[in-house]
C-alpha cells in the first residue's frame, strides 16, 4: 500500500460560528484527491489547518509521515502550495520573483521555472500588476512546480479562469503526475476540473468529512434514481444515500447502480456526476 | 531568510522615485541646519521605511504565503529587524554623504568633525532602534492601518510620561542623564549602542510572541 504524502486524523478548528469537526483525509502517493464543497464548507481552513498557518485545537497532521514541528524546513521545502491569488507585491517583475524563491527554496530549479515561464508566454519583466487573473495564476503554478515539490497543495487554483487556461493548467497536473511518487490535494468548487483529474474526492460540508472515495465509485457505481413520489416510497431505505423530494420529481442517490438497475427495472437510474451528489448531500436529506 | 531580505529591499526600490523625491526635500530643507541634522533625519526616515514593508506585505497577504515556503515564523519577523537596521545605516550612509557634500559647497553650519558625525551617527542609530522596536510589533499585532492609531496612542504616552517623569527639581529621570553626561564619548557610544541592541532584542521577542499566536 502506498504511503500517504499527507495524511489528516481527528482535525477540528472551532470559530464559534463555524467549525471543522473531526476532518480524517489522507492524500496517498501518487494520488490526485479532490477537495469539494459549496463556498465556506470548510475547505480552505482545512488546507490553512494542515500547513499550520492556524491553529487546530486537536488533530494531527502527518506530511510524509511527518509532523511539521518536526521538520517544518523540510516539509516546506517538499511541498508546493498555491492559492488563488498570487501572493507577491504587484510592483515586482518574474525577474525578481526568480530570485526571491531562489534564495527562499533549498531545491529551486531555476530551468524548469523558465521552462514553465516560457510554457505561459509570461513576460519576464513586466510587473505583474500589469498582469491578468490567468497570467498570475500561471505564475502562482510556476513557482510552485519549481522546487520539486513532491505534493502540491491547491486552494481554488482554477476559479475565476477561463475554460481554455483551466485546461491547460489541469493539463500541467496531469505532468506533474507522471512521477508516481507526486501527489496533489486539490480544493476546488469547479467539480468538471476535479472529475478530469482527481483519482478520490473527498465533499467536506458544515465543517465535516462527508465521504472520501474514489472518483471511480463515485461516477461508475453510484447511480441517481429519477423517479416519482409513489415510486420514491417503494425504494427500500437501505439503498436511499440521500435524497431529495421535489414537486416533480424525487431524486435518490444509491451506492450501487447496476444492483438497483435490476431491483428497479421500470426508474429510471442516471450515472451521476459530482455536482449532482454535492447537491444531494447539500439541499436534500441522508442517512 | 535571505529570500525574505531580498523581497523587502525590491519591495523598497519599486518606490525609488519617492524615495529620491525625499532625499532631496532632506537636503533642501536641511541644506543649512545645523551639523548631524541631516543624518538624524535620514537615519530616521530610513528605519521606519520598514513600515512601507509591512504595507507592502499586508496588501498581498504576503505571510500567508511565506509561511507555506521554507521559512519559520521566527525567520518571518527577524528579516523585518535586519532590514529596518540596514536601512538605518543606509539612512546615517546617506546622510554623511550629503552632509558632506554640501560642507564641500559651502553649505551647514557648526562643526562637522568626524568624532561629532559619529556621535550623531550613534545617537540617530539608537533613535531610529527605538522607532523600529515600537513600529515592528505593533505593526504584527494590528497591521499597519489599525497600528498607526496605536503609534500614535504609544507616542502620546511617552511624550506625557516623559513630561511628568522629567518635571520638577528632583526628577530620576534627569539625574540618570546628568549621570550619562559623565561619561567620555566612547563610553556613551558604548552604552547608546548597548541600549538600542536591548530595545531591539527585547522587540524582537514580543514580535515573535505576536506571530506564534497569530493565525494567517
Amino acid at each position: 500500500m502506498a504511503d500517504d504524502a499527507l495524511k489528516i486524523t481527528g482535525l477540528c478548528k472551532n470559530y464559534g460560528d463555524f467549525s471543522l469537526k473531526d476532518i480524517n483525509l489522507a492524500v496517498p502517493e501518487g494520488a490526485v484527491v479532490g477537495l469539494v464543497g459549496e463556498n465556506g464548507a470548510g475547505k480552505t481552513t482545512t488546507i490553512k489547518a494542515s500547513l499550520d498557518l492556524i491553529k487546530k485545537d486537536s488533530g494531527k497532521v502527518l506530511f510524509f509521515g511527518k509532523e511539521m514541528s518536526e521538520d517544518t524546513l523540510g516539509i516546506r521545502n517538499d511541498i508546493g502550495v498555491v492559492f488563488d491569488s498570487l501572493h507577491f507585491s504587484s510592483g515586482l517583475n518574474i525577474e525578481k520573483i526568480e530570485k526571491i524563491c531562489s534564495a527562499v527554496y533549498d531545491n529551486w530549479d531555476k530551468k524548469v521555472f523558465e521552462e514553465y515561464i516560457d510554457k505561459f508566454s509570461l513576460p519576464k519583466k513586466k510587473i505583474i500588476k500589469e498582469f491578468s487573473t490567468g497570467m498570475k495564476m500561471k505564475l502562482n503554478l510556476a513557482i510552485g512546480l519549481s522546487h520539486n515539490a513532491r505534493l502540491l497543495i491547491m486552494d481554488e487554483p482554477t476559479s475565476g479562469l477561463d475554460p481554455v487556461v483551466r485546461d491547460d493548467i489541469l493539463e500541467i497536473f496531469l505532468d506533474f503526475m507522471q512521477e508516481e511518487k507526486h501527489s496533489i490535494l486539490l480544493s476546488s468548487h469547479i467539480t468538471s476540473d476535479l472529475e478530469k483529474i482527481a483519482d478520490y474526492i473527498a465533499f467536506i460540508h458544515e465543517g465535516r468529512v462527508i465521504f472520501c472515495m474514489p472518483k471511480n465509485t463515485l461516477l461508475y457505481e453510484y447511480g441517481i434514481i429519477r423517479c416519482s413520489r409513489d415510486d420514491f416510497e417503494r425504494v427500500s431505505p437501505e439503498d436511499k444515500i440521500a435524497w431529495r423530494i421535489e414537486d416533480y420529481q424525487c431524486s435518490i442517490l444509491v451506492g450501487d447502480r447496476k444492483r438497483a438497475a435490476e431491483k428497479y427495472p421500470n426508474m429510471v437510474i442516471d450515472s451521476p456526476s459530482i455536482d449532482e451528489i454535492m447537491l444531494l448531500y447539500v439541499k436534500g436529506e441522508r442517512k | 531568510m535571505k529570500g525574505l531580505i531580498l523581497k523587502d529591499i525590491y519591495n523598497a526600490m519599486t518606490q525609488g522615485k519617492a524615495l529620491l523625491f525625499m532625499i532631496v526635500i532632506f537636503g533642501v530643507c536641511f541644506a543649512n541646519a545645523a551639523s548631524g541634522t541631516l543624518i538624524m533625519m535620514c537615519t530616521i526616515y530610513a528605519a521606519v521605511m520598514v513600515v512601507n514593508n509591512l504595507a507592502f506585505d499586508e496588501m498581498c497577504s504576503w505571510e500567508v504565503y511565506a509561511l507555506t515556503m521554507p521559512v519559520t515564523r521566527s525567520q518571518l519577523v527577524l528579516s523585518k529587524y535586519i532590514v529596518s537596521v540596514a536601512y538605518a545605516l543606509c539612512g546615517i550612509l546617506l546622510g554623511i554623504v550629503m552632509t558632506v557634500a554640501l560642507r564641500v559647497f559651502g553649505f551647514g553650519q557648526g562643526q562637522s568633525s568626524p568624532e561629532l558625525i559619529l556621535a550623531i551617527s550613534v545617537t540617530g542609530l539608537a533613535i531610529a532602534a527605538v522607532f523600529i522596536a515600537l513600529l515592528i510589533p505593533v505593526n504584527f499585532k494590528f497591521g499597519v492601518q489599525k497600528g498607526r492609531f496605536v503609534l500614535l496612542g504609544i507616542a502620546a504616552l511617552i511624550g506625557g510620561g516623559g513630561v511628568i517623569l522629567s518635571g520638577g527639581e528632583d526628577s530620576k529621570v534627569l539625574a540618570v542623564l546628568d549621570k550619562l553626561g559623565q561619561f567620555n564619548g566612547v563610553t556613551m557610544i558604548l552604552i547608546t549602542l548597548a541600549a538600542a541592541a536591548v530595545i531591539m532584542i527585547f522587540s524582537y521577542i514580543i514580535s515573535v510572541r505576536i506571530v506564534n499566536n497569530k493565525e494567517f
